[in-house]
């Protein structure tokens, strides 16, 4: 357990080094604000007619009309951004060939995979809870149940623990980053279509649907 | 963890039996054995592409064998990996380094990986730090240091747990003879302290670093033995330098007319084969193996008056040993 601790600060202290992550963050921020703006407005805009037509303050469904369309395009977001952090965890470790440094020192396998799991899955709560500024300010103009909230990000955070192991895996497969991100970004993409091209699958989900036990 | 206590009473260090590693149809190590005494260092010579990386990566632990057995301080790798891993200091041929790191950081990476913590942890960092002659250096960043300081910080790496076995991989490579040639006084300095072994296809380097020294050929290996009896069982000949001030004209003959007598060649090429003239005072007289005779040339020198200035006894150079083994069909017959 100790080595899993030594390997993934490491790898955070190189993730909060590099460039890298914070370019992958800040345009995952931009892009989620962007899409954010977007459905609100389009939100904002449907409860004005249905105020106008119907002559009486709708129930503006906030989770609805804006939390799942915005978190389902912020799990498509992902499909790029993810593997994009976790390209570099074991590619470069074969490049610089620091890995005979890993695999000839006492520690299991298991905690440098382990170690380098949890660094991104670090990086991406984090990512994850900035994204939070979003709702915090809606809640200044609007009511919503936070519990539901509160359910897609936990299933969002879920879906990153699988994106990070693809991205992981892919990762090993190569010794080059780029090659990595690409093959991180096709499986996890793959998985995705599986889901849109399933007849009965409409955008939003629907949990009764018979969708194939690999999609996402 | 002092050498001497993972020693586990066994005089062997490393021992490797019947090893053999393919890759798909490429059989990079053929049926290996060999052992490392304790304290011993052993040089693992060969061409490139020998088999010798191959060996060292699956003594620490990097690969795994495809059939037989390496274990290191009396732990075998393939059941005891971890145990075999804590004895082991490994430097690769290309030096695994963090260039995002400063020098400090990733000693302290690299103990931290090795069960070193705290105090213990910046005592080891600090011992190797000054052993290896990276003081100045460590605030650098490794990218930004001179290959010569990558080494032995590789080095400094290898030994910041006090391993009981050093594997160092061609730990010259890439340096200017300067760095080499302080890399090769680090290297015996660590003698004695560590059991080592380690490869290089310099020959000079085995003969200044090692004790013993393994050929290994083509995935084989061709010989085993202490330097000296390594040149003395490949020789098929002895030779001897003749200096000589006032040759007479006829000296060629006169020497081929001793008993015993193969050849004699002019100092400077004799291996071409060309007879020394009567106008050069230096020859290489080949002659019988068991006879010696250094004594019956002396003496027929001053009987003579040739002016007598050198006589010594040519011993087989480990090139010399190293390429009669890797060129020909040698490597059977020795083996």
């Amino acid at each position: 357990m100790r080595a899993l601790w030594i390997i993934a600060r490491r790898e955070l202290w190189s993730y909060l080094t590099s460039p890298v992550a914070y370019v992958v963050s800040g345009i995952f921020l931009a892009v989620i604000g962007f899409l954010f703006y977007g459905v609100a407005k389009i939100a904002s805009e449907r409860s004005m007619q249905l105020l106008q037509y119907q002559g009486m303050v709708p129930a503006f469904n906030v989770v609805q009309l804006v939390f799942r369309p915005m978190f389902h395009n912020m799990a498509l977001v992902l499909v790029f951004v993810v593997p994009l952090l976790t390209m570099r965890l074991f590619a470069e470790e074969r490049r610089q060939r620091t890995y005979d440094l890993l695999f000839s020192a006492p520690i299991p396998v298991i905690s440098i995979v382990g170690g380098k799991f949890l660094a991104a899955l670090i990086i991406y709560t984090g990512l994850l809870a900035l994204t939070f500024v979003l709702p915090a300010m809606l809640a200044q103009y609007a009511t919503f149940p936070w519990t539901a909230l509160a359910a897609a990000y936990v299933g969002l955070w879920l879906l990153g623990l699988v994106f990070i192991g693809v991205g992981l895996f892919a990762s090993a497969l190569t010794e080059y980053q780029i090659v990595a991100g690409f093959i991180g970004v096709g499986i996890l993409l793959a998985l995705w279509v599986i889901g849109l091209i399933t007849p009965d699958a409409d955008t939003y989900g629907n949990p009764e649907e018979d969708r194939p036990g690999c999609s996402l | 963890m002092k050498p001497a206590e993972t020693d586990r009473g066994s005089s062997s260090m490393i021992e490797v039996q019947d090893l053999t590693k393919r890759y798909g149809h490429v059989v990079a190590n053929d049926s290996i054995s060999f052992s490392v005494r304790n304290g011993e260092i052993v040089g693992l010579l060969g061409p490139n592409g020998a088999g010798k990386t191959t060996v060292m990566r699956i003594l620490t632990g990097c690969l795994p064998a495809t059939s037989g057995t390496a274990s290191v301080g009396g732990y075998e790798l393939s059941t005891h990996a971890t145990k075999a891993k804590r004895q082991i200091g490994y430097l690769p041929e290309f030096v695994p380094l963090y260039p995002d790191m400063t020098v400090t950081e990733y000693l302290d990476f690299l103990g931290a990986l090795r069960d070193l913590r705290g105090r213990t942890l910046r005592a080891a960092r600090e011992g190797v730090i000054e052993r290896c002659g990276v003081g100045e250096m460590r605030r650098r960043l490794v990218k930004n240091l001179s290959k010569g300081y990558q080494q032995r910080l590789g080095l400094a790496q290898a030994l910041i747990h006090n391993p009981a076995v050093l594997i160092l991989d061609e730990p010259t490579g890439g340096l200017d003879p300067r760095q080499t040639h302080e890399m090769r006084q680090l290297i015996s300095k660590l003698a004695g302290q560590h059991t080592i072994l380690l490869s290089t296809h310099i020959l000079p380097e085995a003969t200044a670093l090692c004790q013993r020294v393994i050929i290994m050929h083509k995935g084989r290996i061709a010989a085993v033995d202490e330097q000296e009896h390594l040149a003395a069982r490949l020789r098929k000949s002895e030779k001897l330098t003749l200096r000589l001030r006032h040759p007479p004209p006829d000296i060629v003959d006169q020497l081929k007319a001793i008993p015993g007598v193969i050849g004699i060649y002019s100092g400077s090429d004799w291996g071409k084969g060309r007879l020394g003239g009567p106008g050069e005072c230096r020859w290489i007289v080949e002659y019988e193996l068991g006879k010696d005779l250094a004594e019956e040339i002396a003496r027929r020198a001053v009987q003579r008056a040739w002016g007598l200035a050198e006589l010594t006894p040519l011993s087989l150079s480990l090139e010399e040993v190293f390429l009669n083994l890797t060129n020909s069909d040698t490597v059977e017959a020795s083996s």
